[in-house]
């Protein structure tokens, strides 16, 4: 027995041996995997970051441009090397500003390219991501009609087309906004707002000819939508057009019949606030207004200084053979509204004594106001004129003004077309003008309307007191629209059964020169 | 019992005690071994299904942050998207074929195709479709959906939501092995994220 004890010998510790390195290599494993998964989740998570660190350095980049002296002008100051900041933890971005990467005008003449990259380190590595912004610098907002009061719209035969002015395919880019800081009115259920050919093919007659109204959206044939509003009051083909902005300024709220904190929407003579596209077409049967969305925004009010304008007319001597050649004694561009008057019928008879072109060259000031009594083109076909004038705005019935740019260039696109200033002071009593619209010299732009009245005019229109569009008048505006208010009773905008075609350019606001408005956003990387 | 030395070999008493020990010893790693290894594989598993929850929704996450929310160049369809569909959406890209370069007009996105993407119930593939021969989604689901291409397999529920400036997309995964009713870990993977279309 002591012998048996005394033999110690087994198999036992090579078992514990074989299962303790089993066990050690399957934990090990397990460890390994989990590292893996942790690592894989670690990148995930860096190339996230990276992500929001490039969109921390967009949004730094539209900020600096945004608080510029000169929005228009500016480039980070870096140039090529870009602004670079520690951003999160372990990242950082870097944004260019027309320079580096964003050089060479990629976005397209007359706007700002703004890129930025965002980096995170990981393990020995940079991961990062790159977007890219496009913008209208000097813009504060984009709108393609914007009226301070009211904006409205009445009469069976009332058309708009807020349409876009360089379009690729349909729809791209969307239409132009409309907004107001106190009211929208739609009048009458019958009027037509980006109502696209819902029947049958509806023409407009433009400057360059008559289209079917679908192609000024990028349609090449006719967009079959449902137009019946109580069966789809949102069809398809809203998504090609801009929103109604109801907008509220920075400065604080404008009292509204509506009682409401930002612009409303009304119809017909309620004062109650429409919510939505689809029950101003449905609810109210306001069936042939096609607007994308209705939104509200903190929008700046925007106005332009006369003086800046009468400076440069008084020192634009391009017209001085003109003047001559039409009788007048003055050098510059600055004229009375009899002197003026003198020079339009000189126009209007085709420059019988010369010069040739028959055309007015850069910043027309008139001192007073004015009206058109006869067919005139002021600047030829691609001209650079802007008529600012310092009183009221008067077309006669049937009078036709053309006001044109050279569209192929940053600097004939963002040139401001008319702009009414009205007087310094106005007049105490208001003297009946056309169809019973009134005036006292507050800065009205009034169109008295007539089968052929024709107004083209490129760039900015812009007025200190409102716009009226007399029945069966046609504008035909490549640029935008913003009017002013200046005594509560005028209303911002008006179309009486007219015609308006406005084909939305952002660069017509470049002249407002505060700010930039970001059009795109792409992601590089 | 004294054993003699000429008596050499083993009793059936030590035949049967080496194999009770022998035995439990097998039965010991069995059970470690065995659930270990099953372990690892689940893990393996877990790991790319994470992974490719994760991939999905990165393949994604550009077109969706470069489309827009206008009103019909997005669309969740509930109608239709059933059945064999589940998931579905349509949304435009300015990429040329949708992968491409990114078109602009005046500075704003030139929309250029539709995007499809939906998850296949039949073979739990999320799959995405271009079609460059519209830029409106279609109004009604199911539109052509082929040719198209996987995003990701094994994906067993996958949502899509307009919420409040933004698009939340829900994937589930599913590791293949949890079909087996022993399978005792976790099968199944979410990933939840709401996408901001940063274009007009």
């Amino acid at each position: 027995m002591r012998a048996a004890l005394a033999d110690q010998r087994g198999m036992s510790m090579i078992i514990v041996l074989a299962v303790t390195i089993v066990l050690t290599s399957l934990g090990a494993s397990l460890v390994g995997l989990m590292h893996t998964d942790i690592t894989h989740a670690s990148i995930q998570h860096a190339s996230s970051a990276s992500f929001f660190n490039a969109q921390a350095g967009l949004s730094e980049a539209i900020a600096q441009v945004f608080a510029a002296s000169d929005p228009v002008g500016y480039t980070n100051p870096s140039g090529a090397a870009g602004e670079s900041r520690n951003y999160g933890q372990g990242g950082r971005f870097t944004y260019w500003v027309d320079t580096g990467p964003a050089a060479g005008n990629p976005c397209g003449a007359g706007l700002k390219t703004i890129e930025a990259l965002g980096e995170v380190s990981y393990l020995g590595r940079m991961i990062n991501s790159r977007v890219r912004a496009c913008g209208v610098p000097g813009a504060p907002f984009l709108s393609a009609l914007f009226g301070v009061s009211l904006v409205e719209a009445q009469g069976a035969t009332s058309r708009t087309y807020v349409a876009p002015f360089l379009v690729g395919t349909p729809g791209a880019p969307r239409g132009g906004n409309i907004g107001s800081f106190t009211e929208l009115n739609f009048v009458d259920s019958g009027l037509r707002l980006n109502a696209l050919s819902e029947n049958g093919v509806d023409t407009v007659t433009l400057r360059d000819g008559t289209f079917a109204d679908y192609q000024l959206f990028g349609f090449a044939g006719r967009p079959i939508y449902e137009t019946n509003a109580n069966v789809d009051p949102t069809p398809w083909i809203i998504s090609v057009f801009g929103d109604i902005v109801k907008g509220q300024p920075t400065t604080g709220p404008i009292p509204n019949d509506c009682g409401t904190l930002y612009a409303c929407v009304t119809v017909g003579n309620r004062d109650i606030d429409v919510l939505s596209i689809a029950a101003l077409r449905d609810t109210e049967n306001v069936r042939h207004a096609y607007m994308n969305a209705m939104v509200q925004q903190v929008l700046p009010p925007i106005s332009f200084d006369p003086a800046a304008f009468l400076t440069a007319a008084a020192g634009n001597n391009a017209n001085n053979l003109l003047n001559q050649r039409a009788g007048l004694t003055i050098t510059g561009s600055v004229y009375s509204p009899t002197q003026f008057d003198q020079l339009m019928t000189y126009l209007a008879a085709g420059c019988p004594s010369g010069p040739t072109p028959c055309v007015l060259r850069g910043t027309v000031y008139l001192d007073g106001t004015y009206r058109f009594s006869r067919d005139v083109n002021l600047g030829g076909d691609a001209g650079d004129v802007t008529l600012a004038v310092r009183g009221d705005l008067v077309l006669n019935t049937g009078v036709s003004v053309t006001i044109r740019h050279d569209l192929t260039t940053v600097l004939g696109r963002q040139t401001p077309g008319i702009l009414v200033f009205g007087l310094p002071t106005p007049n105490r009593r208001a003297s009946n003008v056309c169809s019973g619209e009134q005036a006292n010299g507050s800065g009205r732009f009034i169109l008295c309307g007539g089968s052929s009245q024709r107004l083209i005019v490129d760039g900015m229109v812009y007025t200190v007191d409102g716009m009226s569009i007399g029945p069966q008048a046609t504008v035909d505006n490549i640029g935008a629209m913003y009017h002013n208010n200046r005594f509560a009773r005028n209303p911002s905008f008006s179309n009486q059964n007219a015609t308006v075609v406005i084909r939305f350019d952002p660069l017509a606001f470049r002249i407002v020169g505060l700010g930039i408005s970001v059009v795109s956003w792409q992601q590089l990387k | 019992m004294i054993r003699r030395h000429w008596e050499h070999g083993y009793s059936s008493v030590d035949v049967v005690m080496g194999i009770v020990l022998l035995s439990l010893v097998i039965l010991t790693i069995y059970r470690v071994f065995i659930p270990a290894l099953a372990l690892s594989r689940n893990t393996d598993e877990r790991l790319v299904r994470q992974q490719d929850v994760r991939l999905a929704i990165d393949r994604l996450a550009r077109e969706f942050h470069e489309t827009t929310l206008s009103q019909n160049r997005l669309v969740v369809y509930s109608a239709g998207c059933t059945g064999a569909y589940q998931g579905c959406i349509g949304y435009a890209t300015a990429r040329t074929d949708c992968t491409g370069s990114f078109q602009l007009i005046n500075g704003a996105p030139n929309w250029q195709a539709v995007i499809y993407v939906w998850r296949d119930t039949a073979t739990n593939e999320l799959r995405r479709r271009c079609d460059t021969t519209t830029t409106f989604p279609a109004l009604s689901w199911p539109p052509s959906l082929t040719p198209h291409n996987v995003v990701a397999t094994e994906v067993i529920q996958a949502a899509f939501t307009l919420v409040s400036g933004g698009v939340e997309i829900r994937l589930r995964e599913r590791a293949p092995m949890s079909s087996r009713s022993s399978y005792r870990y976790q099968t199944e993977f979410v990933n939840q994220t709401v996408f901001v279309p940063q274009n007009r």
